[in-house]
């Protein structure tokens, strides 16, 4: 078996776990929500059965187009069936149908971070494993609340919380993630011009510092885009990179939030990369070699003849690209608060319980301990981020090995 | 790709290509049957145009996985 097969076998496997674990947390106060649950897993196992059929049956070239059939009946007539009946409510399905996609990139980040397959289970299941553990008390306290904290209090919920009636911190208290994206901003404008007001040829320790991480930025994302494009594009590059890693950052800071825990603002970001693409991509092909790149360059008849289908598919590839990148840093950026405020608050309920001996050392050194993976995860993010903004860029620009990619693709 | 890449940047270039792989898999349909009840409720089309987005999408979803996993097996 492929390792790429058997990692499919293996998350679908602990997505089932996961799914019935979570139908049974769920099912005494909410049956509805629950089967809705295993019917959205259902619906997603299915499609990947289908995928592994169609992949297989590609090759080998006998009943693909019947399996196509099926899958377009059974999976997305389910799913239609389902949200037409009207008696399951979205986000419970919604969950349930993620399942098996949230397994399946968690494990294929373990790989890519040097954990073999057998070893993925173990890790996968205890991962999980701890995650329903902490999610159904946390429900069970979330409903006895009025209203559930997914982060800590920053300082403008503390001002707004002293100053209710204030208008003015009101608006700042409502517009919290502008307003950390502002500092965020201008704290790298502030730290730029500290590190270059004064340049000198033997740099200090800070300048040194900011030199290197610009350098090793540039030089990471020229070995990509090459010398000659590097000059142009790094400016954008760079800044996307440098502005996210101080957003994410500031987020470690008490009494400060990281902006990039809200979607409004990654999608933001992922705006700006999209229009700077496709802008590129505008002014290297010309608008007509544009419209043809998006039209999948037909050629021949039959190329004509599916440009109503090619050009909407392209279409959709181009945009799903930039809102993947967004949903990727809004989730790890939400779930690193969402997992340190539920840390905090087991410590605070221990603590209440007067329970100091389970307070202190395990549930404040685990907080601890998250705090420093989330300053490696900021970084990971940031450079995820900006390198997959480069990627796409690179995607974009005229290039001899991408056009002959193309040209053997077209043939 | 142009130049040469550090291997550790390798690995994370391969680290952000594989891991958007699933979002772009869910996402993709997701986008297509968003903008057909958009253009269903403006054409008033309900529910053809959701339907053919949403199977659009999921092609997308797996063309963009294909030139993923082409692109995360070039050489650098």
């Amino acid at each position: 078996m492929t390792i790429g097969r058997d990692i499919l076998d293996r998350a679908l496997r602990t997505s089932w776990v996961v799914a019935a674990a979570l139908a049974a947390a769920l099912a005494p106060a909410h049956p509805r929500d629950s089967i809705a649950i295993l019917a959205g897993q259902l619906v997603a196992f299915l499609h990947f059965i289908f995928l592994r059929k169609i992949v297989k049956l590609f090759t080998e070239g006998r009943g693909f187009a019947l399996t196509i059939v099926a899958k377009i009946a059974v999976v997305y007539g389910g799913l239609l069936v389902l949200m037409a009946w009207g008696k399951m409510s979205y986000a419970p399905l919604c969950i349930g149908f993620a399942l098996p996609f949230l397994v399946l990139f968690l494990r294929s980040m373990m790989l890519a971070f040097g954990a073999g397959p057998s070893s993925l289970t173990r890790r996968g299941a205890l991962g999980l494993g701890a995650s329903l553990l902490l999610l159904v008390p946390a429900r069970a306290h979330a409903e006895g609340a009025k209203e559930a904290a997914t982060e800590l209090p920053n300082w403008l919920v503390i001002l707004h919380d002293f100053n209710p009636n204030n208008p003015a911190i009101s608006w700042l208290e409502k517009n919290q993630i502008i307003v950390f994206a502002w500092v965020a901003g201008l704290l790298f404008l502030f730290l730029s011009w500290l590190a270059m007001r004064k340049p000198k040829m033997v740099p200090g320790h800070f300048q040194n510092a900011v030199e290197w991480m610009v350098e090793s930025m540039e030089d990471v994302c020229g070995g990509l885009l090459g010398p000659e494009h590097i000059k142009k594009h790094f400016p954008i590059i760079g800044a996307l990179f440098f502005y996210i890693l101080t957003i994410n950052l500031l987020g470690i800071i008490p009494g400060m939030k990281s902006a990039t825990s809200s979607l409004d603002l990654t999608l933001a970001l992922a705006l700006i990369t999209f229009l700077y693409v496709q802008f590129w991509g505008i002014r290297n092909l010309g608008i007509l070699g544009y419209l043809d790149h998006l039209a999948g360059s037909p050629r021949d008849a039959i190329g004509w003849m599916m440009l109503p289908v090619m050009l909407p598919v392209h279409i959709l590839g181009e945009l799903a690209k930039p809102v993947s990148l967004s949903c990727r840093l809004f989730g790890n950026i939400f779930g690193e608060d969402t997992l340190i405020v539920v840390f905090v608050g087991a410590t605070a309920l221990c603590l209440k319980a007067s329970l100091t001996a389970l307070a202190v050392p395990p549930m404040a050194g685990i907080t601890a301990l998250f705090m420093m993976l989330q300053t490696l995860t900021s970084i990971v993010q940031a450079l995820i981020f900006s390198l997959l903004a480069t990627v796409y860029l690179y995607m974009m620009l005229p290039h001899e090995a991408h056009a002959h990619e193309e040209a053997t693709s077209a043939h | 790709m142009n130049g040469k890449t550090p291997k550790k940047v390798a690995g994370w270039r391969q680290v952000g290509l594989l891991s958007s792989i699933p979002f772009i898999l869910a996402l993709a349909p997701i986008i297509g049957f968003v903008i057909g009840q958009l253009l269903d409720r403006h054409f008033r089309t309900r529910p053809w145009l959701s339907i053919i987005l949403l199977l659009l999408g999921f092609v997308a979803g797996v063309r963009e996985t294909i030139k993923i996993v082409k692109l995360s097996q070039q050489e650098d």
